[in-house]
């Protein structure tokens, strides 16, 4: 028997009022109290909407990224923020790291101290039934972070990508692991969207997948931006885990449904977070329920990617109905109708 | 009509005056009215056109003054859009990215009033008008109405059309499309290039087309098949590397010569530097000397000063050209 659970993956917009808080801070209005009061409030008011949705599979929205690099990249020896670079085929940019030496973790990455922060948010709006919920602390991938950087300091690529596995991200799923991180979402856009050659996708998958194994962490490799036909062969690799697939970049996903009947959890990105357009609930499920066929352990549905290309008013309508469908589905037992 | 060689020109925006930021502040609550607000406008871009003539610029703009983005001032007057709200572009910086929602209507002329506004007082001979294309109006927006994003920028592209028939009707002679978004998906570029022609299609000014952080390569097979007389990009961020690309080109080129993302002010000697290193690649006859991109993002005093820069330095080079007879060339609506 499938089990079927609603997620959001990565981060939400983040709201105006927030906003407007960080844009003060920036430029000296307001106090890092003041900021942190309005992290604290917006990030209850997110855990609110997502508790009452019941979706079981959560982020705290990222409201203290700017985009999937930063700030991690800031805490990060051998590494200087630099100018904005395209985030692939979107109107939306981020600031890259710039490798300049060794790449490894300062000691004052303050991002597992946000995890744990956020946990104890949710245990206060859930009323101490926070287990009901997986919060996911989310981090870009190794292969991710290496083809994104303007790399001055690396001969080979792939020492880049070793580096950014075992020195960066390594310590830090450690740490996320103390803090209670029962599930910890990678995104790795690369994967799907084909800049990286065969070599570099190989390499990416194998230390990412090494690294999972020897901390014995449930992860979530989340891919997006490209069709998931095209991609299996990489993500065979993480078989044993979550694995996020982008059904909407996906030209025809009964093409290479079958494929997929290896995985043991599959979060499906049904809901596309760069279009305003409301997805038809009843194609929605009818989708779902061909993967409910393959009799894999678990079928998540959510977002195909960060949701910081669209308004916050349409991220909602899309939670609404991501809800609703899922909830739909539990009650048909994955069943279309 | 002739232009003094190396006509100096902007590629639009210019920042908004302190003052006015106040007064639309005011605006937006409720302190002053509409009538206040236009008069504010009104004195502002009479302000900015004289920072430009002052430092001795050949081709004014009104700044963009009363555009407050580039996307959202058109999807405003344009009907069948719909703001949902801010979406995020990079950092902490939003825009209110519009959606398509229904058939796309021209409701009536858009920039016309600030051409005619523009003309009335400047003291150029030509001046330059800015137009978003319809392939950014179309990326830069959600399309929740047409079929493909090619069905929307078509429709975009005879919106366009109507109003640069307007400009012409009432005199202007210069105007340039903006398309920073043109190469952002390659498999795009062939009906990109088609809807930008189908703007232009049947207009007798002067068309500029202004495409700025791109990868030009990706331009370059397309710049005899766009129906433009010019291409204005930017090189002052790219080191002035990259000038192979302009090589062959058989159009004019608007070459952008001060940075607008950095605060320091350029020498001259930079800027004859840059124009000595471009007439191996392209002829002096050919060029138009202008910023990187709009100014907008700059303290207005640093926009102006890098504005005179480019000027002083083109005033360098000029004196070299007259000693080989180069001094006019003609206002070129086809090349
Ligand atoms: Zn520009």
């Amino acid at each position: 028997m499938t089990v079927i659970n609603a997620a959001l993956v990565g981060s939400f917009p983040r709201p105006k009022g927030l906003a407007r808080l960080v844009s003060r801070f920036n430029s000296g209005r307001i106090t890092r109290e003041k900021l942190e009061e309005g992290y604290e409030l917006h990030t209850k008011k997110l855990f609110k909407l997502l508790t009452t949705l019941r979706i079981k599979y959560i982020t705290d929205g990222m409201f203290r990224w700017d985009d999937i690099f930063n700030p991690l990249i800031s805490y990060v020896d051998g590494v200087k923020v630099n100018g904005l670079y395209r985030f692939y085929d979107n109107n939306f940019f981020f600031r890259a790291p710039q490798v300049v030496g060794r790449v490894s973790l300062r000691s004052d990455c303050p991002i597992p101290e946000w995890f744990k922060k956020a946990k104890e948010l949710l245990n206060e709006v859930t009323e101490g039934r926070s287990e009901e919920y997986i919060l996911k602390p989310v981090l870009p991938g190794p292969l991710t972070l290496a083809k994104n950087s303007l790399n001055e300091y690396y001969r080979d690529v792939k020492d880049l990508i070793r580096d950014y596995t075992f020195n960066v991200l390594e310590p830090l799923m450690k740490d996320l692991k103390r803090l209670g991180a029962s599930v910890i979402e990678i995104h790795e856009p690369e994967l799907a969207y084909g800049r990286a050659s065969v070599e570099e996708k190989s390499v990416g998958v194998d230390v990412l997948s090494t690294l999972i194994y020897n901390l014995r962490i449930r992860a979530w490799v989340h891919t997006y931006f490209g069709d998931a036909c095209r991609i299996l062969n990489y993500l065979i690799g993480f078989g044993s885990y979550i694995v996020g697939i982008d059904l909407t970049s996906t030209k025809d996903y009964n093409a290479c449904i079958l494929q997929y009947s290896n995985f043991k959890s599959l979060a499906l990105g049904l809901y596309d977070s760069r279009s305003t357009v409301l997805e038809r609930s009843r194609s929605i499920r009818w989708c779902v329920s061909k993967f409910v066929k393959l009799h894999v352990e678990e079928v998540i549905i959510c977002n195909n990617a960060p949701m910081d290309f669209i308004p916050e008013v349409i991220a909602v309508r899309k939670l609404r109905k991501l809800s609703r469908v899922t909830e739909r589905l539990v009650v048909t037992g994955g069943k279309a109708y | 009509m002739n232009l003094p060689i190396l006509p100096t020109t902007v590629i639009g925006s210019y920042p908004r005056p302190k003052w006015l930021r106040e007064v639309i502040k005011g605006f937006r609550t409720g302190r002053y009215d509409a009538e206040v607000l236009k008069e504010a406008m009104d004195d502002a871009v009479i302000a900015v056109v004289r920072d430009q003539e002052e430092v001795g610029v050949d081709i004014p703009s009104d700044g963009e003054i009363r555009r407050d983005e580039m996307v959202e001032y058109f999807a405003e007057r344009i009907g069948g859009f719909k703001f949902y709200g801010p979406v995020r572009v990079w950092g902490n910086n939003y825009f209110r990215k519009p959606a398509v929602i229904a058939k796309l209507q021209y409701l009536k002329p858009i920039v016309v009033d600030e051409y005619l506004f523009l003309r009335k007082h400047s003291s150029r001979p030509v001046v330059k008008v800015t137009i978003t294309g319809p392939y950014t109006l179309t990326d830069w927006s959600f399309n929740e109405y047409y079929e493909s994003r090619e069905e929307l920028a078509f429709d975009l592209a005879r919106m366009i059309n109507t109003e640069l028939k307007k400009l012409e009707e009432v005199g202007c002679l210069y105007v340039q499309v903006d398309e920073p978004a043109l190469t952002t998906h390659p498999n795009e570029m062939e009906w990109a290039v088609q809807a930008i022609n189908k703007a232009v299609e049947g207009i007798n000014m002067k068309i500029g087309l202004h495409v700025c952080y791109n990868n030009y390569n990706i331009l370059k097979p397309y710049f005899d098949v766009l129906r433009v007389s010019q291409f204005a990009l930017e090189f002052a961020n790219r080191g002035f590397r990259d000038l192979e690309v302009v090589k062959g080109l058989t159009k004019e080129l608007g070459f952008g010569v001060v940075d607008v993302h950095s605060r320091r002010v350029e020498e001259p000697e930079e800027v004859v530097r840059a124009l000595n290193k471009l007439f191996s690649y392209v002829e002096p006859e050919y060029v138009y000397v202008n910023p990187d991109c709009g100014l907008k993002l700059l303290p207005r005093g640093i926009a102006k000063a890098k504005l005179e820069v480019m000027v002083r330095g083109v005033e360098i080079v000029r004196k070299e050209l007259s000693k080989k007879g180069l001094t006019e060339i003609p206002l070129r609506t086809k090349v």
